[in-house]
């Protein structure tokens, strides 16, 4: 199968070079298309010394068809929606604009990249966005409390 | 109402043995000769002065009769009604179908009349003038609403006094009715009846016509209005389904981007896609170009043979190097082009050629995966054949002055490798120089055909680096339906829209605000509205893509937004009327 083979690629060259605050691997070893992801918060943000863990999951036609992530650890965050999903809409993650070429380890690199930086324009949470834009100190205040409350 | 257009009275002979078996007064009349017959049919002779019947067309036949009065009643005035006149009791029989007659007094007696003859059961009552010494009346009830429901005529007295006194000459037997004793003679039973017999005629004098004809004009002139419009809007959409095959044609509608279904690439499509035997960088410093290893159609090789023709016209040695990119060339100097390879991310290790050297062309660069970069075509060295490569391969060399001068065969195209690519996207396994082979799509794009052919032959039609389309210009690969040319009319609307507002946005920004009229603030307020509804339908469907990703229902890779929503709606099944609607009024939906 196409997409064990690529991903089981992936999954190797992601070992040998992993991104920078992320850490990744199978849930179980027999399904290679769930992955768990641990995403350190970043340094200088709100989100620093939080520990949010993801789920990354792999559709049967990857790679035509873009992965899924979804934030387990509650996060409060203009590019995760705020319910039980805690989905992450990424530009690159919509099937429109997802390249076959572009790798997990780039998701990845984006999402940790996402939380030093979020993307309001792209934003699945408007109102948690125009905070972001209008008022940065009442955001970075809700966002370091919810990493305190939910990302210890 | 309809109005008596005939009178005729005849005499009948009924039998003395039909008693009882009678009612429909189908009997022969007296030989005329004998008797009498009066037709009459001039209209100022006679008036209708009360007729519910709105029909018209109506018969009224029965037995001409005299209504009983009360003996006692002035209005029994036997100078002008007979006492042998015919009465109920000369009738053979009592259900027989009567017609009154009587003179026209007074409004009192002719009420009593039409009192005893409402109970008689008559079908009609004709009343007649009278001198104007007994009256001058012409109106039986001076106005009043008429309460019968049998009609009502009037006869002019000159033919209606001597009517009357006929009518006495039949109420008795046959051998004392007029010409009795010869009618006896001349075999008529004396036991017979001889009766004068009415048949009065109607037509329609409704101004109106009749409610019929009204409604049958009505449903006429909805169903020419149906008609028209339906033949109208299926011309107008005839037109638009040709102008949007014609503008497909012209490869100006983005088809995938209509959410039309999943749009494929059929397999002999696919199989005119070339292959080419993978060339690396490096390698093509030291060997000829590949050949093309899959043997093309007919058709293809044309195709191939007029572009490959096409671009090495192009590949014209100058100081500098040529991009070539389907008919365009760019020059870049040299220096430039041997800079940007230097930087190129490639495994390649590149020698800067000299300017001098021939053709060296870089294409443009189009996708981030792409580093621009020289192409191989133009090898320096002699040509080495491989096993693979046929006889026919040729190779240009760096004595050729420009590839321009060489005709090769279609089946020995070189790879032009539009893009600069060392793996397959798809499954990341890097390209093997002279080893592997590569599909290349009309994109320029290449992949492992193992892995792209699967793709595009059940997914999608789209590149999946470039998402450009696959199909050859001027494929049309669906059937158009109405619901397709209204979607590609609705999106273009909105585009169209969006792109108002976008310059309406901008003529805001710079302009100030505030010179534009309240006409102008109005339309600009209503294009923000029309783009917040956009973007919010387009949120939703983004959102129930989502859903159904999660599903892995409908999986289209690559369909525009649309896609889902439309087939959301169309895969409900739409009750038959709604169906026959659209095939009746293909514009309405």
């Amino acid at each position: 199968m196409a997409a064990v083979k690529r991903i089981t690629k992936e999954l190797a060259e992601f070992s040998g070079n992993p991104v920078p605050g992320v850490s990744a691997g199978l849930v179980s070893e027999d399904n290679v298309f769930k992955w768990n992801v641990i995403l350190t918060g970043p340094q200088g943000s709100p989100y620093s010394g939080g520990v949010f863990t993801l789920n990354l999951t792999l559709p049967t036609e990857y790679p035509f068809k873009p992965p899924t992530l979804n934030f387990t650890t509650k996060i409060y965050h203009p590019n995760v929606s705020n319910d039980d999903k805690g989905s992450m809409c990424l530009g690159i993650l919509r099937s429109d604009s997802w390249k076959p070429s572009c790798k997990i380890a780039q998701v990845l690199e984006m999402a940790a990249g996402l939380l030093k930086e979020p993307n309001v324009d792209d934003a699945v949470e408007t109102s948690i966005a125009d905070e972001y834009k209008n008022n940065p100190e009442s955001f970075e205040k809700t966002a370091r409390e919810w990493t305190r409350k939910y990302a210890k | 109402m309809s109005a008596a257009t005939n009178f005729n009275f005849s005499v009948i002979v009924i039998p003395s043995a039909a008693r009882g078996a009678a009612a429909n007064l189908d009997f022969p009349t007296l030989n005329q000769s004998l008797s009498f017959a009066l037709e009459i049919s001039s209209p100022s002779d006679f008036q209708t002065l009360y007729s519910q019947d709105s029909k018209g067309g109506n018969t009224f036949k029965g037995l001409l009769y005299v209504p009983d009065l009360d003996p006692s009643d002035p209005c029994d005035n036997h100078e002008l009604v007979p006492r042998n006149v015919t009465r109920k009791a000369n009738l053979p029989m009592d259900d027989l179908k009567l017609i009154a007659y009587a003179p026209l007094i007074t409004p009192h007696c002719s009420r009593q009349y039409m009192y005893s003859a409402e109970n008689d059961n008559v079908a009609a009552f004709i009343f007649y003038g009278v001198p104007e010494k007994y009256s001058n009346n012409t109106d039986p009830l001076e106005g009043e609403e008429y309460p019968f429901e049998y009609p009502v005529y009037y006869l002019d007295g000159a033919i209606g006094q001597p009517l009357m006194n006929k009518l006495s000459e039949y109420s008795a037997n046959m051998s004392e009715v007029y010409n009795g004793f010869n009618l006896t003679e001349a075999g008529y039973d004396i036991r017979d009846y001889a009766r004068i017999y009415t048949v009065i005629s109607t037509r329609n004098t409704n101004p109106m016509p009749g409610l019929w004809l009204f409604l049958l004009v009505v449903v006429a002139v909805l169903l020419f209005i149906i008609g028209a419009s339906s033949l109208l809007m299926h011309l107008f959409q005839f037109h638009y389904r040709r102008s949007l095959r014609r503008r497909i044609a012209n490869g100006e509608v983005d088809l995938e981007g209509l959410g039309v279904g999943r749009i494929t690439v059929p397999r002999d499509f696919l199989a005119k896609f070339p292959l080419y035997v993978y060339i690396a960088e490096n390698g093509g410093q030291t060997t000829p170009p590949v050949q093309k290893v899959q043997d093309a159609t007919t058709s293809d090789n044309t195709a191939q043979t007029s572009r490959g023709e096409g671009r090495r016209k192009e590949r014209v040695r100058v100081p500098g190097a040529v991009v070539v990119k389907e008919g365009v060339s760019i020059i870049i100097p040299a220096t430039a082009t041997a800079e940007r390879k230097s930087k190129g991310k490639e495994r390649v290790k590149d020698k800067p050629r000299s300017p001098t050297t021939a053709g060296t062309t870089a294409p443009p660069e189009m996708t981030e995966v792409s580093t621009s970069k020289g192409l191989t075509l133009a090898s320096p060295t002699s040509p080495s054949t491989k096993s693979r490569s046929s006889p026919k391969v040729q190779s240009p060399s760096t004595s050729t002055p420009g590839l321009g001068n060489q005709t090769s065969p279609p089946t020995s195209l070189p790879h032009p490798r539009g893009y600069h690519q060392t793996s397959c996207p798809i499954c990341l396994d890097d390209f093997i120089h002279q080893e592997t082979t590569v599909r290349e799509l009309p994109c320029l794009h290449i992949f492992h055909p193992e892995c792209i052919d699967p793709y595009l032959e059940s997914q999608s039609s789209l590149c999946v680096l470039c998402k450009q389309s696959c199909l050859p210009k001027g494929y049309v690969p669906i059937r158009l339906t109405n619901a397709i040319v209204r979607r590609e009319r609705l999106l273009r609307s909105v585009r169209e829209r969006s792109r108002e507002v976008a310059a309406a946005t901008a003529a805001n920004n710079s302009g100030g605000g505030e010179q534009g009229g309240i006409l102008w603030r109005w339309r600009l307020r209503r294009l923000r509205r029309q783009e917040q509804d956009l973007m919010g339908r387009q949120a939703l469907v983004r959102a129930g893509r989502g859903h159904y990703g999660e599903r892995g229902r409908g999986g289209g890779f690559g369909l525009g937004p649309h896609y889902r929503e439309h087939r959301e709606v169309e895969d409900v099944v739409r009750p038959r009327w709604r169906e026959t609607m659209d095939r009746i009024f293909p514009g309405f939906r």
